[in-house]
């Protein structure tokens, strides 16, 4: 897995070289919801990724299925999140 | 290539690339056929070779020539049709090899060619078969590294998804995107030497160079 961030880098070189632009992680999982999730959580967690960023990823099935469903929807609450739970994507109980 | 000049090892010029005259070959069999009448036999190579000034290999050639053991004094070589029954496949015996490919594409070269002799008679060799089906098709036959991107990347679909990108993203600051991206480590991802730093370093230069360079380029000009 791996987030870019854009900053004010002024070329794709710079941007790849400079580490504060660039986070990643590499583990056994790496194709599974279940790493993506942990791995938004993780730049959450670092403050990689803050408020008023805007996350960009292509539409693949780990990225909006299964527990990356409602990744959209956490991501807009998420400072209501942070407060309210220490986890950042809790399940959601079906009734 | 052009031809130049060159001396063999007896010290006679020839030109490289170009066979003798026939005016040479015939001296070189009336040396040959004098031998034989003096002696009963033809000469040695290496003997006919110091006689006449010609290398080894063309007094080989006109020995065997001479004696009836080789029916042509020149034999194709190079580019071009070559080897053993390069010029003998049919239309009809392309078309049976293409048959029994489709029937099991696994079996080996040699059963194509007693397949082939069997329908047909003609005689081919595995290197000749190796070689048709390498080179008798649209595509080649050898391994090739496919491009990262597939050839639909200029589709209708794709154009019309990627305006629409950049119509969304042309209402935020630039410098707040953040883009991620899955990327499983297989084989040649953890083998390839050709990577600088790190495998997914240079398949993320590539997808986002695409989506930076039209983001910035809509930024600007607004």
């Amino acid at each position: 897995m791996a987030a870019i961030k854009i900053n004010n880098e002024n070329s794709i070189d710079s941007m790849l070289t400079n580490s504060s632009s660039i986070s990643y992680q590499v583990g056994k999982f790496q194709g599974t919801s279940t790493a993506f999730n942990y791995f938004i959580t993780q730049l959450v967690g670092t403050r990689f990724l803050k408020t008023g960023h805007v996350l960009i990823c292509d539409n693949t099935t780990i990225h909006l299925t299964e527990e990356n469903k409602n990744l959209a929807e956490v991501l807009w609450k998420k400072k209501k999140l942070g407060t309210e739970s220490t986890s950042l994507f809790p399940r959601v109980k079906s009734d | 290539m052009s031809n130049y000049v060159k001396r063999n090892s007896q010290g006679k010029y020839y030109t490289a690339g170009k066979k003798y005259s026939a005016e040479t070959y015939a001296s070189i069999f009336k040396v040959a056929v004098n031998y034989k009448q003096s002696t009963g036999a033809y000469p040695l190579p290496s003997h006919l070779s110091e006689m006449t000034s010609v290398s080894f290999k063309v007094a080989k050639k006109v020995i065997l020539f001479v004696s009836g053991q080789s029916e042509n004094l020149h034999k194709p070589s190079g580019h071009g049709y070559s080897g053993k029954g390069s010029m003998k496949l049919s239309m009809m015996d392309q078309f049976f090899l293409l048959g029994l490919y489709h029937t099991d594409p696994s079996r080996p070269l040699y059963s194509y060619c007693t397949e082939l002799y069997e329908f047909s008679g003609t005689e081919v060799s595995t290197t000749t078969l190796c070689k048709w089906f390498r080179s008798s098709f649209n595509y080649k036959g050898t391994c090739r590294k496919p491009s990262i991107f597939p050839a639909q990347k200029f589709s209708q679909e794709n154009i019309r998804k990627l305006e629409e990108y950049v119509n969304i993203v042309s209402y935020f600051d630039h410098r707040r995107f953040v883009f991620t991206d899955e990327k499983p480590m297989k084989g040649t991802d953890i083998y390839n030497k050709k990577f600088d730093v790190l495998p997914w370093m240079a398949l993320y230069r590539l997808l986002t160079q695409v989506l930076i360079y039209a983001t910035r380029t809509t930024l600007w000009q607004l």
